[in-house]
């Protein structure tokens, strides 16, 4: 079909066109868009029929390449004693790695790609490391991708309350076609291989080795220059970023990378640009997360502390969960997500002079009270709070005077919650809404107030705000949980809860889960200012 | 509630890693780049090993950790290289009777030779007591409580750079296990990361070995996440629960600084003159005639004096005491730095890494102020402490996510894979690969198991750091190109003789075999299985 053809379908219609080419996911792309994506991969199988033609012819003759290869690097010669024996001068310096080590010289590298020339590593391999590369290959091949991938906008697309994958999700993802993707390479055998290597902050390396058939393929199939790509692929692969693209020639082996920002996953692939710059993916690398610059990390949130006792075995955990480093942005979505998928059946009343005021779990807290919320209640109550990084209560306060306690600094530290990975699940987040039905009061440290601030006076405008708290955690449902001291019971699917009244001098509060064993796991979470002074132990 | 305060100010504790590349040419009779090790030996692990018994004689409370690398370790245990290391100091014997001739007339020079001639007294004669077993001698340390011997990577590979495949880093960290293992009849618990080499993951590579604690540099710690609440005075757990601890920066700077460090002063010995160098040919014994190029004789006559040609002849004893000044020195600042720690239940420690060579060959007098530091520190109350010592009484710790480093220059992996040198590694990750068929097909009949382990012992000995190291740093770079080239050259010689069923192919020579493994005869145990 024709470009008018297809402009005089429906969306609908033209999404089912796609798919039968074997694209999905475009359904938020515009009509024009998807007219692009339709004619582009028309012209993709079209190259590919006569690709495969002439490629299968080539196998043969191209493994005959190989053989000979493989015997000429089986001839290297051994090194001679002359060859080494003229070091001699040179040897005092050697030997001495240890002063050149530690000097302290100003990083030098510029942001200009360097090619390095390598011949292709893969001279002189045995034949059946061949054959098992090329099995390798044809599952490589179906990875592929097309140019409809290219900088799509991850904070756009990614769902609200998704974490970030962690590094080896993203890594099996790779391994997986993504949406829209179609194989662009020839049915024939063939090795491609591209891999990806951290170098510092500032810098990736990457070195391929492609087969002379697949390149051919590439050409025939409308591909004008070798291309390196580099994708950021941190949020998951279906929401990859293209940062990088450079053209390199056609006999280099290797390449150096700029890295677009750190602390982030990437790959690379290897590819062909045809006239209309359409993307013609030939391998795609390993992933590799680019290193930390010289960017401090926040003071923490939590601090948690283990034991091991070097003479006995590490106790046997369970598998590390993937760390949810938040930015402050997400954290709202993932407490909301965390809250809904807790389905607290939140029973906290008014409890005075209690030790803690719980939220989670039927048994805990005796018997059901009458004014119970449910999970979707406190939720949505939560969601509507400021959590860790924002102001809290900022408009409302301002310009009202505050009666009782005093917002503590008005922030959280470092703007991140920190998740621990093994005996306990924490996060923290705050609710400046309060309301009455859900008011309680709090003792820790055996002090008790009321929560809700007097108003200061009489008067229509007359307004005074609290903070407070909530912590929502989880452990081994087995275990004994205090917090600061106080016991606090732990629901059947381990969770806990606490409101805490958000005053200022409410330093931080120490976790301790105990198992069964007697072994004793604990957290720090602190609150408050930003103040060094008060985070010492 | 204010923590109970520990009157104990701190810990000091060192860590000396000791490792030198597998340097072995049967092949020569006489190799240049063998001197490494003597050199070595001579100017650094036996005045180490005589300070730490003289230690031990004096009741001086001491303790430190100490690496012996597989690669170091299995030279000193090597009969030939231990052949002719006595070869090497009838040859400095023979040279310094000679220069006792030249110098008589000069009293000031004279007198250095005569130190030398001490020196190498004390020398021999250790060597002669532990019958060549240093190695044996270190190990009687450790059980006397003043040594916690560390492992290291099998053959001082750079792992950051090694991880793909993940078995080619697993079987660098296994076939060391069991070579400690086999050497100290122990298992090791520490573990020094070649070049401080760490990368997110590592640690569960560790754990899988039961190694429980490594050294990595300060940024490390700086970038961890969270960060670790008492800085670099406390080491961190990782998720794995292996330990990690990080390097002082300001004790670092103290020695190593070629500014300010300590071994800048003029009072101590100048590393460079040497009369390896600097004597007429026929001044010199056959031993340091041979080659066609001067090499180090490890005899220096003079004081780095300052920014000079005209240096003053070296004074031990000034040099000696000025050691002794330099301990006294470092102690303080230690002690004052661990001073203004916050009060914590567990006193806050200093972790003082470095190269065990830089102490008596690169620093001359590295091992006087070393054996002055540890009886400065027991008069002022300052515990040393070797690292696993210390877990042992202090085992609760934070939990952090440490961060990729090393402690190179620029504190990545850049001195490693640079222009210079990043060839090596798309062939060395191939053959990792490829090593993997090799022993799945080597190990099915008992007469090509050896043919895959030495496969294996190839690309090991592929994989040291050092070769990398030497080509950025332009040195002895042929040597170090060749070495690297040589070994694949082997590996795949000995992958391509293997058939897919497990035999060896018709147009391999099995003597061939023997003539490699003759060269390179590490690792003796080996069992290409770790590969599978």
């Amino acid at each position: 079909m024709g470009r008018k053809e297809y402009e005089e379908l429906r969306k609908d219609e033209l999404l089912d066109k796609a798919r039968e080419l074997g694209l999905t996911s475009l359904s938020r792309l515009r009509k024009d868009e998807i007219v692009d994506l339709l004619l582009q991969a028309e012209r993709r199988a079209a190259r590919r029929k006569a690709a495969s033609k002439k490629t299968s012819k080539a196998t043969a003759s191209a493994r005959t390449i190989k053989k000979t290869a493989s015997k000429k690097a089986a001839t290297t010669k051994a090194v001679t004693k002359k060859a080494t024996s003229k070091k001699t001068a040179e040897t005092r310096a050697t030997a001495k790695k240890t002063a050149s080590k530690k000097t302290a010289e100003t990083r030098t590298a510029t942001k200009k790609s360097a090619a390095t020339k390598i011949a292709p590593s893969r001279a002189g391999a045995p034949a059946h490391a061949e054959k098992r590369n090329e099995r390798r290959a044809a599952s490589t091949r179906s990875t592929v991708s097309t140019s409809s991938d290219v900088a799509t906008s991850p904070a756009a697309n990614r769902p609200a309350t998704a974490l970030p994958p962690s590094d080896r999700q993203i890594e099996q993802a790779v391994q997986q076609p993504l949406a829209g993707e179609a194989p662009t390479t020839p049915e024939a055998g063939g090795v491609n291989r591209i891999r990806l290597l951290a170098r510092d902050p500032s810098w990736f390396y990457c070195y391929w080795d492609l087969s002379a058939e697949y390149v051919q393929a590439a050409r025939d199939a409308g591909g004008k220059a070798l291309a390196l790509r580099l994708y950021d692929m941190t949020q998951g692969a279906e929401y990859r970023t293209l940062t990088y693209e450079t053209t390199c020639d056609e006999w280099a082996r290797a390449w150096f990378l700029p890295v677009a920002a750190n602390d982030r996953v990437y790959i690379a692939e290897i590819g062909f640009l045809d006239d209309r710059n359409s993307w013609l993916p030939l391998a795609r690398s390993n992933t590799a997360r680019s290193l930390l610059d010289g960017q401090q990390a926040s003071p923490p949130l939590v601090t948690r502390t283990v034991s091991h006792p070097i003479d006995q075995p590490l106790r046997t955990t369970a598998s590390p969960q993937p760390t949810p480093a938040l930015e402050a942005s997400d954290t709202a979505d993932w407490l909301n997500a965390q809250l809904d998928s807790h389905a607290y059946d939140v029973q906290a009343d008014r409890v005075r002079g209690s030790s803690a005021t719980l939220l989670a779990g039927e048994r805990l807290a005796g018997s059901r009270l009458p004014g119970s919320r449910s999970s979707a209640a406190l939720a949505d109550r939560v969601a509507g709070s400021r959590v860790a990084g924002s102001r809290v209560a900022g408009s409302r306060v301002a310009g009202s005077r505050v009666a009782g306690s005093r917002v503590a600094g008005s922030r959280v530290a470092g703007s991140r919650v920190a998740g621990s990975r093994r005996g306990f699940q924490t996060l923290i987040g705050w609710a400046d809404d309060t309301t009455p039905t859900l008011g309680h009061t709090l003792t820790l440290g055996g002090k008790t107030d009321a929560f809700y601030p007097s108003l200061p006076g009489p008067g229509d405008h007359a307004v005074a705000v609290a903070a407070e708290l909530v912590l929502v955690g989880r452990t081994n449902p087995t275990n004994r949980l205090s917090i600061s001291g106080n016991r606090i019971p732990v629901g059947p699917d381990g969770a806990f809860s606490l409101r805490i009244p958000f005053e200022e001098g409410l330093g931080s509060l120490t976790i301790e889960s105990e198992d069964d064993r007697g072994s004793v796991e604990s957290l720090r979470v602190w609150f408050g200012t930003l103040n060094e002074a008060n985070r010492q132990p | 509630m204010r923590p109970t305060v520990s009157p104990n100010p701190g810990y000091l504790s060192f860590v000396l890693h000791g490792h030198l590349p597998y340097v072995r040419h049967p092949e020569h009779e006489f190799f240049v780049e063998e001197e490494w090790l003597f050199e070595a030996l001579t100017e650094c692990y036996i005045p180490l090993l005589v300070a730490f018994e003289r230690l031990q004689r004096d009741v001086v409370p001491f303790s430190l950790s100490l690496v012996l690398s597989p690669t170091l370790i299995s030279m000193l245990d090597d009969a030939l290289l231990r052949q002719r290391y006595r070869r090497h100091l009838d040859g400095l014997r023979q040279l310094i009777r000679k220069e006792l001739l030249r110098t008589r007339a000069d009293h000031r020079l004279q007198q250095v030779v005569q130190f030398y001639a001490q020196r190498l007294d004390l020398v021999e004669q250790v060597w002669r007591a532990t019958d060549g077993d240093i190695i044996g001698a270190f190990a009687r340390l450790q059980t006397a409580g003043h040594l916690d011997l560390m492992t290291c990577a099998a053959t001082h590979g750079y792992l950051p750079l090694l991880r793909h495949p993940p078995h080619a880093v697993r079987a660098q960290l296994t076939i060391a296990v069991e070579h400690y293992q086999h050497r100290f009849g122990r298992r090791p618990r520490g573990i020094w990361l070649p070049e401080c080499g760490y990368y997110p993951g590592l640690e569960q590579e560790l754990r899988r070995l039961d190694l429980r604690y490594f050294v990595v540099d300060t940024h490390a710690f700086t970038l961890a996440r969270p960060k670790p609440p008492r800085g670099y005075t406390a080491p961190v757990f990782t998720e794995a629960g292996v330990a990690a601890f990080a390097r002082d920066a300001a004790s670092s700077v103290d020695v190593w600084s070629r500014e300010v460090g300590y071994p800048c002063d003029p009072h101590y010995r100048d590393f460079y003159r040497d009369i390896g160098y600097e004597l007429r040919d026929d001044q010199l014994t056959p031993l340091f005639r041979q080659g066609e190029a001067r090499r180090p004789s490890s005899l220096k006559y003079w004081a780095i004096t300052g920014d000079t040609d005209e240096k003053r002849p070296y004074q031990p004893e000034q040099a000696m005491a000025r050691a002794k000044e330099h301990a006294a020195d470092f102690v303080d600042k230690r002690l004052a730095a661990l001073r203004q720690q916050p009060p914590a239940k567990v006193p806050p420690q200093i972790v003082a890494p470095y190269d065990a060579e830089l102490f008596g060959h690169w620093w001359f007098e590295g091992p006087w102020w070393l054996e002055a530091v540890f009886r400065t520190a027991a008069q002022c109350g300052l515990k040393t402490i070797a690292l696993q010592d210390y877990l042992r009484a202090h085992h609760t710790h934070a939990v952090a996510a440490i961060a990729e480093s090393s402690w190179g220059e620029n504190g990545y992996n850049d001195f490693w894979l640079n222009e210079s040198n990043a060839w090596i590694y798309p062939q060395l990750h191939h053959a990792a690969e490829q090593m993997r068929q090799i022993a799945a097909h080597g190990v099915r009949h008992r007469q090509t198991r050896p043919l895959a382990a030495q496969a294996a012992r190839e690309l090991l000995l592929a994989q040291a750091s050092d070769w990398a190291f030497i080509i950025k740093s332009n040195t002895v770079v042929e040597y170090a190109v060749t070495r690297t080239r040589n070994h694949l050259a082997r590996f795949n010689e000995l992958g391509a003789a293997l058939a897919p069923d497990g035999t060896v192919s018709a147009a391999f020579r099995l003597e061939r075999l023997d003539e490699i493994a003759a060269l390179s005869p590490i690792f003796p145990a080996l069992d290409p299985q770790v590969y599978l």
